[in-house]
């Protein structure tokens, strides 16, 4: 059998001490988990939706003790309740880069997350380059960063997985060979020092409340203050600013690459200086719009957005409804987004 | 309010001092140098208590970001007692830091602020048992009972009594905290709105909705909630918004009088729903068994508060009027159909629960369990434990693995017991100071080649230009007293020991640190026994006194103040093979080769680590041999036998031992002149090694 035959690789990729032989696993094998999740989840999300029978339900159960075959010597047998010899399986598959992230749902159901991670040791975050499977009911509460476990603790990850397809659509294949290498490179590069799991508060504003100038110019902020620059600049090629430009259309960290590309005299201290200083004026003015005042509730009493959007974090949108005609905030949001802008152009046009 | 407000915002930014970090330059593919560790957000910002249990940061920055979390904390602490009255006359006593927030999505600035205001919610109510509402439930009970109605069951009455009063105890703490500028209390009633999903579907959800955090949460005509929810809001409301008024314009005597009519009223109010209305359509077990409604649809509310597939199955049985389904007389079938139910949710939660002990409690359980329970006590408290897998030779066919946590002893501040403690020690220090810990160095040695036979052909080309000809360069292992070995002061502090042998356990450990300042030796030193980690999760537990990498303590001498924390009799059940390996581990990755010294105190009541067929002192003794072959020459242990007199085999294992009997325990002389014949001792052997 053809399986056979792949199940066992003399892999010196990652064992330059010697030989070392131990079972692979390819997507075929791979497809078989991916059947079994869909089965639990086709059945699950009928039950939630539109109920069922007793029997139904011990069938739900019943999928989740079944064995997955997935057949190599060495290997544990398992299913989806058996969560240890799962990983372990999971660990044979292309250099043990897949991750299963199991959490709970409500009545106790099991959700999962499937997804192949790339590490970089030299990095705070490392990053999820494609999703396998994501089950119905997962959320992630922010699309940019995710909490996956990591030798025990839960470490956040950057997520580059929703720009694959886009990039290899844009690239038109040429990139697909690569696109592991391709993604882990602007990750590591760029998202990296952009992307901040503090930034989240203003992230979640900013989405909610349609601010999309003030998450460029934290975006941007965080990368000038964070990033090596010279680095940076001696990276940058055609693909981080398509990237972007058309895949993840950040205007201000695409016009930042583009300056820094051009100018032969890089103000690296000038530019972190004025990246500081505008850093403390966003700050100022995202400040503002949360200390604004709003009446709420029954007896239409007055307290300060901020208590509004800590209470409602992962809800923002219920209460952006019944606060975005209030003037004080449409006045701290338009204030806010000037200064976005502000910094935005302060920081791209320092190298011209 | 405003200032709370800043307080959460600028917190984060608030700048210190960046420890030095190790910096390794290599090559970037064209020419740049770039640093090994690149930039992150602590370098242009600071380090703040939101970096306090950031797992992606070093730990260079989150022992700073703990300490100044712990500063705060005792702030809040003082703050407390000043409100109470209460002086305590230790640090012994206080509610452990609850860092289950910091585990959950929330942000980790706001998180930081929410598990302060957690811990200081449990402090107040631990300091003023009198100001808590739960002690005049009675009370409630009365005045409810007035104007009960004889259709709602007394059970069902007692549970939401209970439910409403802690719901109202919650909101009059948090009155009285935020008004005495302990902001953090409200920043966790943020925090726990944030976590409430809207789907109500317990009464005390709603309860707790509507006198906690009513005015935080969105309109609730945005929520789509069954009828019964509805009509429950629209009872309490009114309630809840009369009594929110009278309470900012009541001191703080008349909480307690206040918060009975309001708990008492709300009761009441919740009567008409308690009745009991029975369904009117029969089924039967078969017709049931063929339809469970959609678990997404929206359900009333229940008084219990589990939500798992066994509680909505019973929930929908219990409606109907199933002969022989009744838990108070199930039929055979019943049984057969209640363990199907049980086998049924045991499954999904094994499929979703937390799977491996080792690994950090996953957020989303981290959030249901502070979902759960708002206002008490959280999943995760104190200093968090990391787990570790330790693989040890125990002479079978393979190595055996066990799961062990650890985490660092919290510093105390009650220097006068510090300072008693420490006078009975001073006298060992002096002795032990003498002590030579020579490490282990490797030298090459020049020497004359003499051979016995042919010369080396390969050298005599080199003859005419070279001296190396004529000579050889061996290299050998000798001891150096100039070195920096580890000394590692390993505790066994399980229950078996009683008090005497703790407090000499403590006078040696505090003699054995204080021995090492001022010298260039690295130390290691911790207790072993068993604890909890988090709910539910009772595992062996290492915990550090002193530990470069994990402990705050600034030096081994400011580490001595953990030593204080330790009760006063000893507490688990320890795993002797398996924390040891453990230790000796940690040491090893600290000496990188040097010589480590362990010191072991403990009663030699060896406990079984794995499932093998050794007992204890046999697997003591199995780890000893591997423990030898693994970092030959570059271990050496020393027992310290409290209150033990008889000779063990293990001991053959271990070059040095000293045993001080349950009589000499008492005694300081006894146990001072067998400290100062193992130093003379000592002295000698090692001056001899070299």
């Amino acid at each position: 059998m053809i399986r056979d035959m792949k199940n066992y690789d003399y892999n010196l990729d990652n064992h330059q001490l010697g030989y070392h032989s131990w079972p692979k696993l390819y997507h075929d094998e791979l497809l078989l988990l991916i059947d079994r999740l869909n089965a639990y989840d086709t059945l699950r999300m009928k039950l939630m939706k539109k109920g069922g029978s007793f029997p139904e339900m011990e069938e739900l159960a019943n999928i989740l003790r079944m064995e997955i075959p997935i057949k190599a010597d060495h290997l544990p047998e398992c299913s989806l309740m058996n969560q240890k010899a799962l990983k372990r399986v999971l660990s044979y598959y292309e250099n043990g880069t897949l991750t299963l992230d199991v959490r709970q749902q409500d009545y106790g159901f099991p959700v999962y997350y499937l997804c192949k991670v790339q590490d970089d040791y030299h990095c705070t975050y490392n990053s999820v380059l494609q999703d396998f499977y994501v089950s119905p009911g997962y959320t992630f509460h922010d699309n940019r960063l995710i909490k996956l476990m990591d030798y025990g603790h839960q470490m956040i990850y950057l997520r580059l997985s929703p720009f694959r397809e886009k990039l290899i659509h844009v690239e038109k294949a040429e990139i697909n060979a690569n696109i592991d290498k391709e993604l882990s490179r602007i990750g590591s590069q760029v998202l990296q020092y952009a992307w901040h799991e503090d930034q989240n508060i203003g992230i979640f504003c900013s989405d909610k409340f349609g601010l999309p100038d003030f998450r460029c110019a934290i975006e941007l902020v965080y990368l000038c203050l964070t990033a090596d620059l010279c680095d940076l600049r001696s990276n940058i090629d055609r693909l981080f600013l398509t990237f972007f430009s058309q895949v993840y259309e950040q205007p201000a960290i695409h016009g930042f690459l583009t300056s820094i590309q051009n100018s032969n005299d890089l103000p690296i201290l000038e530019l972190q200086d004025k990246a500081k200083h505008n850093y403390t004026h966003l700050l100022k003015a995202f400040n503002k719009l949360l200390a604004c005042s709003v009446c709420w509730g029954n007896s239409n009493q007055k307290i300060p957005l901020y208590k509004l959007v800590f209470a409602n974090m992962f809800r923002l949108d219920m209460i952006w409804e019944d606060i975005k005609d209030n003037a004080a905030i449409k006045q701290a949001a338009c204030n806010l987004e000037e200064t976005a802008l502000t910094c935005i152009h302060e920081i791209n046009t320092m190298n011209k | 309010m405003i200032r709370c407000f800043k307080a959460i915002v600028y917190i984060s930014n608030c700048i210190t001092m960046k420890p030095s970090r190790y910096v390794s330059d290599i090559p970037s593919s064209d020419g740049y140098f770039r640093s090994w560790h690149r930039k992150n957000k602590t370098d242009w910002a600071g380090i703040g208590i939101a970096d306090a249990y950031k797992p992606n940061l070093e730990y260079q920055i989150r022992i700073p970001a703990q300490q100044k979390l712990l500063a705060m904390l005792k702030k809040i602490r003082s703050t407390i007692s000043g409100i109470t009255g209460v002086i305590r006359s230790n640090d012994s006593g206080f509610v452990k830091m609850q860092i289950g927030p910091f585990y959950s999505n929330y942000p980790a600035v706001a998180a930081a602020h929410a598990a302060l205001g957690l811990t200081s919610i449990l402090e107040y109510r631990q300091q003023v048992p009198d100001m808590i509402l739960t002690k005049y439930i009675t009370r409630i009970r009365e005045l409810v009972l007035l104007d009960k109605s004889p259709n709602v069951q007394d059970a069902a009455m007692e549970n939401v009594i209970q439910q409403v009063t802690n719901a109202v105890q919650a909101r009059l703490i948090l009155e009285e905290l935020s008004r005495n500028n302990i902001h953090s209390a409200e920043i966790y009633r943020l925090f726990a709105a944030s976590q409430n999903s809207l789907q109500f579907c317990f009464l005390n959800d709603i309860v707790h909705t509507v006198i906690v955090y009513g005015n935080i949460l969105p309109s609730l005509a945005r929520v789509d909630l069954h009828p019964t929810t509805k009509a429950i809001f629209r009872a309490l409301m009114p309630i809840s918004a009369y009594y929110n008024r009278k309470l900012e314009r009541t001191g703080l005597t008349g909480f307690i009088e206040l918060g009975i009519h309001w708990a008492s009223e709300t009761c009441l109010a919740l009567q008409d729903f308690l009745t009991a209305t029975g369904v009117s359509q029969d089924y039967t077990l078969d017709q049931l068994l063929d339809h469970i409604p959609p678990l997404d649809s929206k359900q009333p509310p229940t008084l219990m508060n589990q939500d798992d597939v066994a509680t909505f199955i019973s929930r929908n049985l219990s409606k109907a009027k199933l002969q022989g389904i009744a838990p108070t007389n199930p039929s055979a079938e019943g049984k057969t159909m209640q363990e199907r139910i049980t086998k049924l949710a045991a499954t999904f939660n094994e499929a979703s629960g937390q799977q491996s002990k080792s690994e950090d409690m996953r957020t989303d359980l981290v959030e249901k369990a502070l979902r759960s329970s708002a206002f008490q006590q959280g999943p995760m408290e104190g200093t968090p434990a990391s787990g570790h897998e330790v693989s040890v030779d125990l002479g079978g066919d393979k190595l055996l693995t066990g799961e062990i946590h650890d985490r660092p002893l919290e510093l105390s501040d009650d220097l006068s017991k510090l300072d008693m403690l420490m006078s009975e020690a001073r006298p060992l220090i002096q002795d032990i100071k003498k002590v030579l810990y020579p490490n282990i160095i490797t030298v090459t040695e020049k020497q004359k080649l003499c051979t016995s036979g042919s010369l080396d052909v390969s050298r005599l080309a080199m003859a005419s230009f070279s001296s190396a000809i004529f000579k050889r360069y061996p290299t050998r292992s000798v001891t150096d007293r100039g070195g920096r070995p580890v000394l590692l002061i390993a505790c066994d502090a399980s229950g078996s020991l009683n008090a005497k042998q703790i407090r000499l356990l403590k006078i040696l450990t505090l003699a054995w640190i204080g021995s090492t300042t001022k010298t260039e030796i690295k130390l290691i030193s911790g207790i072993y026994h068993s604890g909890m980690v988090r709910q539910g999760l009772d595992t062996p537990l290492v915990q550090w006194i002193y530990h470069p990498k994990k402990t705050p303590a600034l030096d081994p001498r400011d580490a001595s103040r953990a030593i204080i924390s330790l009760p006063d009799s000893g507490t688990g059940a320890q795993h002797d093979s398996l924390s040891i390996s453990y230790m000796v581990e940690e040491a090893a990755s600290i000496a990188k080769g040097r010589m480590i010294y362990l010191i072991l105190l403990s009663d030699c009541q060896w406990n079984q680590s794995f499932k093998t067929e050794k007992n204890g002192q046999q697997e003591v003794d199995a780890m000893f041999t591997y423990l030898n072959e693994k970092y030959a020459n570059t271990l050496h242990t020393t027992l310290i036998g409290l209150g033990v007199q008889v000779k063990q085999p293990v001991f053959d294992k271990i070059n040095k031992v000293i045993l001080i009997s349950q009589q000499e325990i008492d005694s300081t002389t006894t146990v001072a002149k067998r400290i100062n014949l193992y130093v003379a001792n000592s002295i000698r052997e090692r001056r001899l090694s070299k």
